[in-house]
């Protein structure tokens, strides 16, 4: 029965969206506010009938209930109980499910902040999120209804692929689904102000990119969850294999890397109208396209969990918007005309545009790989496979410019900028990467590129601490002491110096990249019991290995002895499984992890002898990687945090009589 | 016992779509203008005020020459003047943008260039 009662609300979290869709838009049009708040109240319960969809198919797979289809397709008896609830959003239409309910959630609290600021907009911000969520809803009504019964009860159910059944699955599929969703909250609201025809005036820009910024922050979240999923729990070495559901993450996210940069232009400058709205509709066009290739699209992929047909509709979904998209804005193109004009090409506005393209490059290159092989097959009937030389060699260079932008842009004046104002604002960072230059080729690194990149990360987070230092000395001349004035003076601009926090978590990130692309080691090993082996500093002693049986898998544990610099290190214990239900292997590496780098283990195979043969890796400085999840979180966090205190304007103020306001700005009249 | 679930699901977004409906009048006469036009001066306060912030703050950096800074320290006092001014006038019950603010707002420009 509980069951049923998911089927229903189901239905009427449907129908209800419907209303909602109309009601909005009609109140809109014809100026009805009593419809228009009907359709908003009415949108603030699908959250609710949504919680009773999802907590029924969550207990249908913890009471094991086979007779639902998507229950016995999806879990069965020998799965832990704790992944029982994860499984449901292991496949297509339970994950829909998900996305609906953690949509409609975001998206009650984005409406209810857009009601509050953007009164006239919010009918059609309602509409077009109401509308977003009734595609998910009529999709899982009548073509892929997770409660839906089979005509009999199988005893056990199928069970999901085991490499799912891991803690990795309580958060990387989520984030990365709540991700690529959240991408329609910032379309909406830049749409809505499109059609109610407040496109032109900037009032959208503040609540845009604080959804902007959110949808960012979660569509980064789930891609380094990911890489962090692959490399320590996958066991191939690697962190990023340009896969295409992967690649399908990563374009949303450039594209609203670019967006909440050239957004800030707007709020600043009131420039870069038309574009925003270009860009923000692009990233939700990439969005549905990761969407379309994660539900089964024409694209290969490792993540062949979700397979099924369903990628179409996702097709259909994504080019009717993006139509939709064009319409809107072709209609409403003459509202959209910048307050000013671009002065010099030397300002900061200029070092913006010049980011945001090279952003559309790597995304459209990484689209272009990812659909390639599809043209290829459907065109010339040929089968091409665009691998990761393809996608290094071409997004590098550009990757490589996009991080000095990063470096120099945040020094470059708004609207001009003379080579002598930018000369002395980057005379420090320029010496800084000079002198790391010369320092790293004098200690032996004999990779020009890599010498090259390191130094200009230097660039950036010297650009950031002598920004932070002369902003420190200034406040601390007016009378506050040193780490008062740094506090005062992230706090006084929270989007620009969280926006560098973020920053230094990218040179982070960019740091591990670099060391473990340019300066990894692979070997390997084919030991006998007892027997020792070394890579670079470190030393190992195979000692053997044991086989366990378990119910669904057989697990065979390798045992090693690390030293680093003769030094005993610790055992490390590398397994190797084999599902023989799903025909399956998996490893699980053994990972020993500094600062400096990583040494990483993993076996290849086991023999009849007790002899086994391990692929050993060193990655140099992978461990930043994972630390700049934290410092971006908090970056992200601050720039889209709300100043503590406004500046009120004065009550009924009388202007002529007025000699002077705190700001003197009455007295300058 | 499904048809009361059913039901009570059916009457929680029920209620919360009829109430509008049924109370249009106190929903309707909420003057949308005013309010509308309340938080846009809202709006135009803060950003002016952001934006004197942050100008003080380039300067401070020395991202700013004295001739910018001049510049964009007039537009946002005059932005912020005449945020005040329209503030006044509505506060006065005179919502319309008369043509002397947009006189004074000239004036203004006409002085800073």
């Amino acid at each position: 029965m509980i069951v049923d009662a998911g089927s229903v609300s189901l239905a009427i979290s449907l129908v209800v969206t419907l209303y909602v869709i109309a009601a909005s838009f009609l109140g809109a049009i014809l100026r009805i506010p009593s419809l228009i708040v009907s359709g908003r109240y009415g949108f603030y319960t699908v959250p609710f009938l949504l919680v009773v969809s999802s907590g029924a198919l969550v207990y249908a797979f913890v009471t094991h209930d086979f007779s639902v289809q998507y229950v016995a397709e999806n879990s069965n008896l020998a799965m832990p109980t704790a992944y029982t609830w994860v499984a449901m959003y292991a496949g297509n239409s339970g994950s829909m499910l998900f996305i609906a309910l953690i949509f409609t959630v975001m998206a009650v609290v984005a409406v209810k902040g857009v009601a509050s600021r953007l009164p006239e907009t919010v009918p059609y911000v309602t509409g077009l999120v109401a509308g977003v969520l009734g595609f998910f809803l009529g999709v899982l009504v009548f073509l892929a209804n997770p409660m839906s019964r089979l005509s009999f009860v199988p005893a056990d159910g199928e069970g999901i692929n085991p490499l799912l059944v891991h803690f990795g699955m309580f958060i990387h599929p989520p984030i990365q689904m709540a991700g690529l969703v959240s991408v329609a909250i910032p379309f909406s609201i830049a749409m809505g102000a499109l059609l109610s025809g407040r496109g032109g005036r900037d009032e959208w820009v503040d609540v845009g990119r604080i959804w902007g910024m959110f949808s960012w922050l979660v569509l980064t979240g789930g891609l380094m969850l990911g890489s962090w999923w692959a490399y320590t729990i996958l066991g191939w070495g690697g962190y990023w294999a340009w896969d295409p559901v992967e690649n399908s993450a990563l374009m949303p996210w450039l594209v609203m890397t670019a967006f909440v940069h050239s957004i800030m232009v707007q709020k600043r400058r009131g420039m870069f109208r038309m574009w925003n709205i270009v860009l923000v509709s692009v990233a939700f066009t990439m969005a549905q396209m990761g969407m379309f290739i994660n539900r089964g699209g024409p694209v290969p992929s490792v993540h062949s969990f979700a397979q099924s047909a369903m990628g179409w509709i996702f097709l259909a979904f994504m080019v009717s918007t993006l139509l939709g998209s064009l319409v809107a804005f072709a209609w409403r193109m003459d509202s959209l005309k910048s307050r000013e004009r671009l002065e010099s090409m030397l300002s900061r506005e200029s070092f913006f545009i010049l980011q945001n393209l090279l952003f559309l490059i790597v995304a459209f290159v990484t689209l272009w790989g990812t659909v390639y092989p599809v043209i290829a097959d459907a065109l010339l009937d040929e089968s091409i496979t665009v691998g990761e030389p393809y996608f290094n060699r071409v997004n590098g260079p550009v990757l490589f410019v996009i991080v000095l932008i990063m470096g120099v842009g945040p020094l470059v004046p708004w609207r001009r900028g003379t080579p002598k104002n930018i000369f002395r604002m980057l005379r420090y960072p320029v010496a800084v990467a000079v002198s790391i230059a010369t320092v790293l080729v004098v200690s032996g690194m004999r990779q020009p590129v890599a010498i090259l990149a390191l130094a200009t990360c230097s660039i950036v987070i010297t650009g950031i601490l002598a920004e932070w230092v002369r902003g420190s000395i200034s406040r601390h001349k007016k009378g506050e002491n040193y780490i008062m004035a740094w506090g005062r003076l992230v706090a006084s601009n929270r989007p620009r110096y969280g926006g560098y926090v973020v920053h230094l978590a990218i040179i982070m990130l960019t740091v591990g990249a670099i060391g473990s692309s340019f300066f990894n080691v692979q070997r390997d090993f084919a030991l006998s019991p007892g027997q020792s082996a070394s890579l670079r500093d470190y030393s190992f002693r195979y000692i053997g290995f044991e086989r366990k049986p378990f119910s669904d898998r057989e697990e065979v544990t390798a045992h090693l002895e690390l030293s680093h610099l003769d030094r005993t290190v610790g055992p490390m214990y590398p397994t190797r499984s084999f599902y023989p239900d799903f025909r399956i292997g998996a490893t699980k590496a053994a990972i020993r992890s500094t600062i400096i780098e990583d040494f990483y283990v993993v076996p290849s195979e086991f023999g009849d002898d007790g002899g086994a043969v391990f692929r050993v890796y060193i990655n140099p400085m992978v461990w930043w990687m994972w630390a700049a999840g934290p410092v971006l979180f908090v970056g992200t966090l601050l720039a889209i945090s709300p100043r503590r205190r406004r500046v009120q304007p004065p009550n009924r103020p009388p202007i002529q009589s007025r000699s002077t306001s705190s700001l003197g700005v009455t007295k300058s009249l | 016992m499904l048809v009361l679930i059913a039901i009570i699901m059916v009457f929680i977004p029920g209620v919360a779509i009829a109430y509008p409906l049924i109370r249009g009048g106190e929903f309707d006469r909420v003057s949308q203008k005013q309010e509308v036009l309340q938080k846009d001066l809202n709006r135009r306060w803060e950003e002016a005020i952001t934006g004197l912030q942050n100008v003080e703050l380039e300067m401070d950096l020395g991202g700013l020459n004295q001739a910018d800074y001049g510049w964009l320290r007039e537009r946002y006092m005059t932005d912020a003047a005449l945020v005040l001014k329209e503030m006044n006038l509505e506060n006065d019950g005179r919502v319309k943008l008369s043509d002397g603010i947009e006189s004074d707002a000239q004036q203004v420009r006409d002085k800073i260039n």
